[in-house]
């Protein structure tokens, strides 16, 4: 067996890792020296001693059924993707209505007075410039 | 539910007393340890369930109080880090083997310390300690056979390395 390999297995009994069966045979492969393994069982129980809480534990009574309900939070990415969808719909609401423009009235090519009477005379008044006064036509 | 509620509590007693000792070891103050056993079986109580069918509700416990353990400190902003120094008991002060250990095992690289005290000290087995600590049982064997290691050799040299 190699030094590491038998290393390991000491060290595994040391702590109680080890299965009866394996432990037998670490035993009858440990029958020439004596003491191999003592070592670490040594340190393991040391280690143990020095791990004991300074003060026996007292188990205080328990309360965990009041604080039961009292922690809930909303983890932060769920507040993430709430503002995103939020942000998401404000802008697909606003891209489906694009803005209004003020429609502008054609200009008026040809307005018609419309004939106060059947007699009158019929005026057109005809703009053929925005920047020019129009003409104005009487037909009779 | 109240099969729950009773079950539940006799988890309590039977893996508070571990509990509340690995909390005071990470933390140190008992007030913080105990707040902090509550919040354990809080959250059990939240989905009992998981805890009394998990493969170890002694390892599920643990696994929850680890991550209760690191967002306390989180929230502290503080970096997570074991005690510098293991507090001494009363009648160990004479024993110098037992100085240097507290002295060796201090000094180990937090997930080393941390497997040694789940096994030494909350009793856990390696398959216990993997599902609570959610890494291979070999990586939880290799870290406690460094730890030994790294110990016997502080008390051969009488010094921690």
């Amino acid at each position: 067996m190699r030094p590491e390999t038998l290393e390991r297995l000491l060290i595994d009994r040391a702590v109680g890792e080890l299965s009866d069966d394996v432990n037998e045979l670490l035993d009858a492969w440990l029958a020439g020296p004596p003491n191999a393994g003592v070592e670490f069982a040594e340190t393991v129980a040391l280690a143990q001693q020095a791990l004991r809480p300074a003060k026996p534990v007292v188990l205080p009574p328990p309360t965990y059924s009041a604080k039961r309900h009292v922690t809930w939070r909303v983890p932060v990415w769920a507040v993430g993707m709430a503002a995103c969808f939020v942000a998401g719909l404000a802008v697909a609401r606003l891209g489906s209505h694009p803005p209004q423009l003020a429609k502008a009235e054609p200009p008026a090519r040809v307005a018609q007075a419309a004939p106060s009477s059947p007699a009158a005379p019929h005026v057109e008044v005809i703009w053929k410039s925005p920047v020019r006064m129009p003409e104005i036509k009487v037909v009779l | 539910m109240d099969d729950h509620a009773e079950r539940v509590d006799s988890l309590y007693r039977e893996t508070g007393p571990q509990l509340l000792a690995y909390f005071g070891r990470r933390h140190g103050q008992p007030e913080v340890a105990e707040d902090l056993l509550q919040e354990t079986f809080a959250a059990v109580l939240r989905r009992p369930e998981d805890a009394l069918s998990a493969e170890s509700p002694r390892a599920y416990l643990f696994g929850i109080a680890r991550h209760l353990s690191a967002e306390t400190f989180r929230r502290r902003r503080i970096m997570e880090a074991l005690p510098s120094e293991l507090p001494a008991q009363s009648g160990d002060a004479d024993d110098p083997k037992l100085e240097i250990m507290r002295a060796a095992i201090a000094k180990l690289e937090p997930p080393m310390r941390e497997v040694l005290e789940l096994r030494l000290q909350a009793e856990l087995s390696y398959h216990e300690i993997a599902l609570a600590l959610e890494i291979p049982v070999g990586t939880v064997r290799s870290r406690l056979h460094h730890a030994v290691l790294r110990l016997r050799h502080a008390l051969q040299h009488g010094r921690p390395v």
